[in-house]
């Protein structure tokens, strides 16, 4: 996913006042919240672990029962 | 190009996550940080492993043709150009990784089928979580309705399941806005494919969610039983996400270790496939099966073990079968559904 | 090996505090209608924040309305103190009852500049280090060093998500041209070091006396050749990979976390051309995942086996 970076103007006059740094900051408007999804969507708070969980794909093939050659 | 002058007290420092496996007729490199593989000469193999004893200078004079100097250094240009690896000082700041494999939780995955029957998916669904299952694969041999697949889900939504995958018998009763609507209101729904349908497809997805989720799979293959489990090709083979999921491939046996899985008459087995029962889950906690020694012992059947996989290039990134092997009854034989040979470089 | 635990998340779940008592020994909080005497835990591991000023202040825009004649800010800052005050004695009171403790409340800021200070005078190598205000010093350091002077943060950079934008400050390299024609006359007192250039990065986790680093090599992209984190458009991810520190360098290390009391702790060093290890800083409640699963380390084992075997 390609993150399209700004940088952040400060005034000229404000720029003495600032630690150099404030001089390069860099931003990206966050993508807007989906009717549809939203990122909670994708966590859920878990009570035996105590803490958010977030659904992942399987991080390997649990079973060889479909033969995905044949699909493509 | 390198010019080998500049590095010939320099060693060649192949990236600790890029693994070497040999096999009988050519090796593989395997770069798990990028997932890709590649495929060199044993006797690059061979050359590779002087890399942590030899300076580049020494390996030069170690050759007595020119033509292998050449050969030499157009070996490190694809090891350099793919990042592979790189020159450094001193090859003892780059120790190898270490491949031990652990997890917290007592059991990763599980297979669950049915067929005419309702299983106490509640009751497993709970022994599963309390056991830190994290994937959850459900295969059903009759067609289903949605309500009753949605119903299996609502119970996961007090565990810590991270990923659900259904594999369903293709009904034209059901529309396919309605496997939409369920993969959208249940994200623990990773994947469901659609057996025995009219084509190969994806779900199309209907309004412009920002990532299109191929999550809905349409496939034309009949599947009867789990007879038709154990298919081994390059599509069943995945190089790992991570250094770990590599290392337990390594270690343990792909398919099996810390697997549980419940056959269509309620056995608790390894795999639905193998024979032996070790109690119906009616009556028998889930938790007691993994006290039992012999159900532990398939967990640890690696690759170097299993006569033919011992010598294949791919063993490390195989998915292994051990329900269907190529002498039957012997469970440390080749796959039987495995169309890949060795020794002649080839799918049958 | 299992034990109950409790996890105190910031922000996560709301959680008060009930009351404390010094001759019971009670220190105790309600959180999901549960009750818990956090004094009964015998081991804690201590990263970032664990109680923060939203579990003691129920409604803090209450204290957003003036209350004192002719100042607007007293109360506010006068009942924060107050909080920290309290959050300071609750971390403290718990590391002291508990009998096994991995990071300490104490520990979770330092202060980069006596970091640097220290590690110089024990021997660690460091970058040229220097706070400027005007252009005109800026100019000199910059002919000094041929254009390759970085300036960052003495604390932290910005790292900021708002509900619309998230925003981002990291290392940056100054030549002559940006300072000239983009930074003004005189400006904050800002950090300027001398570029390292590196051949790769390290990051050292250290934990009870034991290292467990990791070597980044970045440079074959250009955007990250300053900073590693700036990856955005990188095609390749970085690679991360174990590494071994020189045995003098993890001599002197090890006497630098000593010095500053930490038991943990991770650090981050450049290695140059020369294959001198340039310290930078160390991060006191450094994230270890980021070192461990790409060097298969397994330390979040490691710390659970610490914690429990007590």
């Amino acid at each position: 996913m390609y993150i399209d970076l700004k940088e952040l103007a400060l005034r000229e006059a404000a720029k003495m006042h600032y630690p150099l740094f404030y001089n390069f900051i860099i931003y990206n408007e966050l993508l807007e919240k989906d009717e549809n999804y939203s990122l909670t969507d994708f966590k859920k708070f878990n009570e035996r672990l105590d803490c958010d969980i977030e659904y992942q794909q399987p991080s390997k093939l649990i079973s060889k029962i479909i033969n995905f050659n044949e699909i493509d | 190009m390198i010019s080998l002058e500049q590095h010939t007290d320099h060693y060649f420092y192949l990236y600790a996550n890029c693994f070497v496996t040999r096999g009988f007729s050519r090796s593989t490199i395997i770069d798990v940080a990028h997932k890709n593989l590649y495929f060199i000469d044993n006797a690059y193999c061979d050359l590779i492993s002087r890399f942590r004893v030899d300076k580049i200078g020494a390996v030069i004079n170690s050759f007595e043709a020119q033509k292998d100097v050449t050969y030499f250094l157009e070996f490190l240009n694809f090891l350099q150009a793919n990042n592979l690896g790189t020159f450094v000082q001193d090859i003892t700041l780059f120790p190898a990784i270490s491949l031990d494999w652990d997890h917290p939780s007592k059991v990763t995955n599980a297979i669950i089928d049915s067929r005419n029957i309702n299983h106490d998916f509640e009751d497993i669904l709970k022994q599963l979580d309390d056991l830190g299952c994290l994937d959850v694969q459900l295969r059903f041999y009759e067609k289903t309705e949605i309500s009753y697949l949605e119903s299996i889900l609502e119970l996961t939504a007090p565990t810590a399941i991270t990923a659900v995958q259904m594999i369903i018998r293709y009904n034209a009763l059901i529309d396919s806005m309605d496997y939409h609507r369920l993969v959208k209101k249940y994200p623990v729904l990773d994947l469901i494919i659609v057996y025995g349908s009219p084509e190969n497809k994806f779900l199309e997805q209907h309004d412009d969610v920002r990532e299109v989720f191929k999550k809905v799979l349409f496939t034309t293959q009949a599947v009867d039983s789990c007879a038709s489990c154990g298919t081994i090709n390059l599509r069943s083979m995945s190089i790992p996400d991570s250094v770990q999921g590599y290392a337990e491939n390594v270690r343990h046996n792909s398919c099996l270790n810390r697997k549980v899985s419940v056959d269509e008459n309620g056995d608790i087995k390894n795999c639905p496939s193998l024979p032996r029962s070790f109690g119906n889950v009616k009556d028998t906690p889930i938790a007691r099966v993994l006290e039992d020694k012999d159900f532990i012992k398939a967990w640890n059947i690696s690759k170097e073990s299993i006569t033919v996989c011992k010598d294949c290039e791919f063993r490390n990134i195989c998915s292994d079968c051990r329900a269907y092997t190529s002498i039957p009854g012997d469970i440390l034989s080749k796959p039987a559904k495995c169309t890949y040979d060795p020794y002649l470089a080839n799918f049958a | 090996m299992e034990k109950s635990f409790l996890r105190i998340n910031k922000n996560e779940r709301s959680m008060s505090l009930q009351h404390i008592d010094l001759k019971k020994k009670e220190l105790v909080v309600k959180r999901n209608g549960q009750t818990y005497n956090l004094l009964d835990f015998n081991a804690v591991l201590e990263r970032r924040s664990g109680f923060t000023v939203q579990d003691l202040v129920n409604d803090s825009q209450v204290l957003e309305e003036s209350l004192f004649h002719e100042e607007t800010s007293y109360h506010k800052e006068h009942v924060l103190k107050e909080a920290n005050e309290l959050i300071d004695f609750i971390h403290y009171y718990i590391e002291n009852t508990s009998v096994k403790v991995i990071g300490k409340y104490e520990h979770r800021k330092l202060n980069k500049l006596k970091v640097l200070y220290l590690a110089t005078s024990l021997g660690l190598s460091v970058p040229e280090t220097f706070v400027v205000s005007t252009k005109a010093d800026l100019i000199r350091l910059t002919k000094e060093y041929c254009n390759n002077i970085i300036t960052k943060a003495i604390s932290d950079g910005v790292y900021l998500f708002t509900n619309l934008h998230g925003y981002y400050s990291y290392t940056e390299r100054l030549t002559l041209d940006t300072i000239t024609s983009k930074l003004s006359t005189s400006f904050f007192p800002s950090l300027i070091q001398k570029e390292v250039k590196k051949l790769y990065e390290v990051r050292s986790f250290y934990l009870e006396g034991a290292f467990y680093s990791m070597a980044i090599f970045s440079q074959s992209d250009k955007a990250t050749q300053t900073d590693y984190r700036k990856q955005g458009k990188a095609k390749l991810a970085s690679r991360m990979v174990p590494y071994q520190l020189p045995d003098a360098t993890s001599a002197l290390l090890t006497k630098l976390f000593q010095v500053l009391n930490l038991t943990t702790g991770s650090a981050d060093f450049m290695v140059d051309e020369k294959g001198e290890h340039v310290f930078l800083e160390i991060n006191p409640v450094g994230q270890f995942s980021m070192t461990s699963i790409p060097c298969n380390y397994q330390i979040e084992k490691i710390i659970a086996e610490k914690l429990s075997c007590i």
